[in-house]
């Protein structure tokens, strides 16, 4: 019984690893993705089960849900990304940069923002470019929707600008801790 | 030679970026883009936009998504807690006592979650409290755990299965079949070494009194999740469902379970959701940016030359496994256990039908490479998951687990020698 009235006791205490950055404040830009992705997985489950219901119970399907889930996973991956950038939710190997002088680390973190944010910069023109593309050429989806394509390409872009965004702050934040005198 | 230097030079920048503490999905991507750069210069980027619309919009991978939201829904809502309460008034009369339930309470959370950090967060949360209150040895309660997680990512549903799928074009229903056994074999290893030490130590470990009506009351708490694994599973075994529609379906159930079994409000449903869309972030983000690193050498035909120098090497099978043996265990102590997966699969999956090896005994086998990873020195996702719920030392998480990767190294021996124990279920199905 101390067993079980202990785990009783503990019952509150199951916390994800990462409490103190899931914690941190969110822009309003990423409280935007964010609402967006919740939305799509919540659509995407209920489309999903809509199919399971109809296909197995009512003997006929929509045909839809492989073309929708297949949007929305675009979607949640990239409107995820400022979400993730603005939590520090990705994972990262610290066992080097623990062992680095603070000015040090600084400048290592300094140079990483710049890299991600070159990358960042690449995606945004190159998926732009693609939207662009899919959009002047009327690409439809091969499918009973006929979907034009530039619709659900669109996000990816935004989400790669709402990235760029949270990493431009990132940088900012970054180029200041290696010039304030420690 | 050429290619093999470009190689070589993108994965040491990969390695190097990872090391200093880049983002991982970032330090995939960028090397990627370098490599791209160095192969065909500005216009070789225009491919991009294609790339990242033919790989992203992919059903499969839609399963991932839900599955971790149906864990992330039991862990909020408190029934980790109830899986583990359950499961001590049964299994803690077995030598080892609440060692055991860790082993059993983790194989339980695993057929629910599909990662093994939410497994070892979910149940260690509730567990080590618990074991160190009662002067459980404080090595092999925390070694127990972090390896017991690790059976997150073999039992079905299993995140590093549908990413192999994906990658793979494997099916994912059959991975998921595949690894049921060797995820049972393991839980069946791990019980009985800790029932054995348990036995010959007879130090902290001793079996639990039994109370009067334990065993209703643990069945109240057991049967609903019994449920839900076996409808889950059992829908994809039968054929009835593909795994994206069994998660739905799990995540559907699961949310009825969570409001009369668990504490579910409005407020953990919504801490579920962003929890979700932060991990399911992270993970397709590394994907993604694997697809773009799969993409620039596959574009320099670097897949080629690998698959032809490693048949040029005609290994027999033993061979071949034991390179792919050493490398894994060195890259486990590198690389993050998603990105093991994402970076070596594209360059190693075209070699496997050249040696006649089937792709699902390779996904089983590549899995339990990413678990060892995972309790792997210095980078082992779980050793600071245990650590950061348990604040003691790092090193004593790590000696707890070499038990268990001693194990884990019998079971791989076991895959090796008999494939049987992963490919006779897919085999059956439906």
């Amino acid at each position: 019984m101390a067993l079980l009235a202990g785990l009783a006791a503990e019952q509150g205490r199951v916390a994800p690893p990462d409490k103190a950055a899931e914690n941190a404040p969110l822009g309003p830009i990423e409280r935007v993705c964010r609402a967006a992705c919740e939305i799509g997985m919540v659509a995407m489950g209920g489309v999903v089960l809509v199919e399971i219901v109809t296909r197995n119970l009512l003997g006929f399907s929509f045909q839809v849900s492989d073309e929708i889930g297949g949007y929305i996973i675009v979607g949640l991956t990239f409107l995820s990304l400022p979400v993730c950038q603005a939590r520090r939710a990705y994972h990262h190997v610290m066992f080097l940069q623990a062992r680095l002088p603070p000015r040090a680390r600084a400048a290592l973190n300094l140079l990483f923002d710049l890299l991600s944010l070159g990358f960042c910069a690449i995606l945004v023109w190159e998926l732009s470019v693609q939207v662009v593309e899919t959009y002047q050429s009327g690409d439809i989806a091969p499918t009973q929707l006929a979907t034009p394509l530039w619709i659900p390409q669109v996000v990816m872009p935004v989400g790669a600008l709402a990235l760029g965004v949270a990493l431009l702050r990132d940088t900012w934040r970054s180029v200041r801790r290696l010039f304030t005198p420690t | 030679m050429i290619l093999a230097a470009q190689l070589l030079g993108s994965f040491g920048l990969f390695l190097v970026l990872l090391a200093g503490g880049m983002a991982v999905p970032f330090a995939i991507a960028v090397p990627g883009i370098f490599y791209l750069l160095l192969q065909g210069g500005l216009a070789s980027l225009q491919a991009i936009g294609l790339v990242t619309w033919g790989s992203m919009n992919n059903f499969t991978l839609t399963a991932i998504p839900l599955f971790i939201l149906m864990a992330e829904l039991m862990q909020h809502s408190g029934l980790s807690f109830r899986i583990y309460r359950g499961l001590a008034r049964v299994v803690s009369r077995l030598p080892g006592g609440l060692l055991q339930t860790n082993i059993v309470g983790c194989a339980l959370f695993a057929a629910i979650s599909g990662s093994s950090v939410a497994t070892a967060a979910s149940i260690g949360g509730v567990a080590l409290p618990q074991l160190l209150q009662r002067r459980y040895n404080p090595r092999l309660s925390a070694g127990s755990l972090a390896a017991g997680g690790t059976l997150g990512i073999l039992f079905p549903p299993s995140i590093a299965l549908i990413i192999y799928g994906s990658f793979t074009e494997t099916s994912v229903a059959k991975l998921f079949m595949a690894g049921v056994i060797p995820g049972l074999m393991l839980t069946a290893l791990f019980m009985a070494y800790i029932g054995v030490r348990s036995i010959i130590t007879r130090r902290g470990a001793e079996a639990e009194e039994p109370e009067p009506g334990g065993i209703l009351l643990a069945l109240a708490d057991i049967v609903p999740f019994a449920l839900l694994i076996s409808g889950t599973m059992g829908s994809i075994y039968a054929g009835v469902a593909t795994p994206t529609e069994a998660a739905a379906g799990g995540c559907f159930f699961s949310l009825l379970l969570c409001l009369f079994w668990g504490d579910l409000t409005w407020a953990t449903f919504m801490a579920a959701l962003h929890r979700t869309v932060q991990i399911v972030g992270n993970l397709m983000f590394i994907i993604y940016a694997a697809y773009i690193y799969a993409y620039a050498i596959g574009m320099a035909g670097v897949g080629e030359s690998v698959t032809s120098w490693l048949v040029g090497l005609d290994l027999t099978h033993l061979q071949f496994f034991s390179a792919l043996f050493v490398m894994y265990t060195v890259l486990g102590c590198l690389v993050e256990s998603i990105g093991m997966i994402v970076i070596t699969v594209p360059l190693l999956f075209p070699v496997l039908s050249k040696y006649g090896i089937d792709p699902i005994w390779f996904g089983i086998i590549l899995v339990m490479f990413v678990e060892l990873g995972q309790i792997s020195p210095p980078i082992g996702i779980n050793l600071f998951v245990i650590q950061s719920i348990w604040d003691g030392e790092l090193g004593d998480v790590v000696l707890g687990t070499i038990p268990f990767h001693l194990l884990m190294f019998v079971l791989l021996a076991l895959l090796v020698l008999f494939p049987d124990l992963a490919l006779w279920l897919p085999r059956h199905m439906n």
